[in-house]
């Protein structure tokens, strides 16, 4: 790890030298994070690679002044400097998506933010006052979305997207809080905030029975975020379950389901017993399956 | 759309860590391209005077005026070629700038000052796609002068995908 962050600060410190050598050693230290982050926020791999290459390019036009800023961070570790880097644009990347109103768009915010949105949700929760943060979620989502995202286009780049989004999700979970609870005095117990009555308005005028919505379907894009959401958790815990096996059992499950090798192939090309195969293949599904449920 | 099953996600999963472990070549390449595009010369010129060859009416070899490129060509020694006029053309660029050019077009052009219906005085010996820091093309020497050496030009175009 001091190796590789003794890399990574050379590689930047040598980029104001402005060389093909030091393009080449800065290209070789952040291509894999860039690539890690592409895939984490583009859903398909064509985007992915999209995504990559926009990346590269921003990092390129920005060579000169990646030196100084890291100095002016006070970041001491040049990794972390450069996957917070990688972040900011990340950041731009998915406000240009909500402002060209791309497809893809939501399904970017919930894989790049998901286990962020969740954790800001959590600390912002009173203590003792965790349940229903599921439906708290999918409230600031589908307030994030609302308007084709115009909570997120607001971002005028002053600070990073990162801590924007925070502030406009804990602003929302608050919002989502008082609609279902009313106003929670700072003290009040969490038995006391749960169990309060919920406050509605009687005024027509503030809250219409039958709101107009210009969505085609509200209904249908609710269920459809709610799936999204629960499709990207999921994803993301087989891909924790699977990072935490060991190289050689991960390298068994993808001869069985990405090559398509029968049990018999994949033990005589690992040099392996077929039983113990099968019994690496059956041990780890069903641990899988634990994380799919 | 429908829900992917437990099998769809696995599968999605496995192919993401698989894809993790290294950004693509041809990536990796465009990216290193990125810094030498900003740098490196739009336009090549090989003045043939330069060439050496023990047969100079057979085969020329010259490096541009940069110094990153290397012209070979060649006449086609069998009677169909000498009758045809035809020969072969190699580019070849440095093997330190080749992550700058790879994927590039290249259009290579003799300035020509015989009017008719070539365009704008240029005749084109030809146009194709760097691939591994070389161009390898047949061309017609019809009207190249290999003895007074006409000066050979070389313009890269944008990078084309594989």
């Amino acid at each position: 790890m001091r190796e590789e962050d003794s890399a990574a600060s050379y590689a930047i410190a040598a980029l104001p030298g402005d060389t093909a050598a030091a393009w080449q050693g800065f290209v070789s230290l952040a291509s894999r994070p860039v690539w890690a982050a592409s895939l984490r926020a583009a859903p398909r791999r064509p985007q992915a690679e999209a995504l990559f290459s926009h990346l590269m390019a921003r990092l390129h036009e920005e060579r000169l002044s990646l030196a100084p800023r890291w100095a002016a961070s006070g970041l001491r570790d040049a990794m972390a400097f450069l996957v917070r880097e990688i972040d900011l644009h990340v950041g731009h990347w998915l406000v240009g998506l909500f402002r060209a109103e791309a497809p893809e768009a939501a399904d970017a915010l919930v894989r790049v933010f998901q286990a962020d949105v969740k954790a800001w949700l959590r600390r912002a929760a009173p203590a003792g006052c965790l349940a229903g943060l599921e439906d708290r979620e999918q409230d600031v989502y589908a307030a994030l979305l609302a308007d084709k995202g115009r909570r997120i286009t607001a971002y005028q780049g002053a600070a990073p997207f990162r801590a924007f989004l925070r502030t406009v999700v804990v602003n929302l979970a608050a919002e989502s809080a008082r609609r279902e609870h009313g106003r929670i005095r700072p003290g009040a117990s969490a038995k006391a905030a749960a169990g309060r009555p919920r406050l509605v308005s009687l005024n027509d005028d503030d809250h219409p029975l039958d709101p107009a919505d210009d969505r085609d379907d509200p209904e249908a894009a609710l269920l459809a975020l709610e799936a999204m959401l629960t499709r990207t958790a999921r994803e993301e815990a087989v891909l924790a379950a699977l990072r935490q096996l060991p190289p050689d059992i991960r390298r068994v499950l993808e001869a069985r389901f990405l090559d398509g090798l029968k049990p018999r192939e994949i033990a005589e090309r690992s040099g392996r017993e077929v039983k113990e195969i099968y019994r690496i293949l059956e041990r780890t599904l069903a641990h899988l399956k634990l994380v799919l449920v | 759309m429908s829900e992917p099953n437990r099998l769809d996600i696995l599968r999605h999963a496995l192919a993401t860590l698989r894809d993790e472990a290294e950004p693509p070549a041809h990536l990796v390449a465009a990216a290193l391209a990125l810094h030498g595009a900003a740098l490196a010369p739009p336009a090549e010129l090989f003045a043939l005077r330069a060439a050496a060859s023990p047969e100079e009416h057979q085969a020329l070899v010259c490096t541009s005026r940069s110094g990153l490129w290397t012209l070979e060509i060649f006449v086609g020694q069998s009677p169909e070629d000498q009758a045809a006029g035809r020969g072969q053309l190699l580019l070849g660029v440095h093997p330190d700038h080749r992550p700058t050019y790879e994927g590039r077009t290249a259009r290579i052009f003799i300035a020509s000052d015989k009017g008719g219906d070539e365009d704008e005085g240029e005749r084109v010996l030809a146009e194709a796609v760097v691939r591994n820091g070389e161009l390898y093309a047949d061309i017609m020497l019809t009207g190249l002068d290999l003895h007074r050496r006409d000066a050979v030009n070389v313009v890269f175009g944008p990078v084309v995908s594989p």
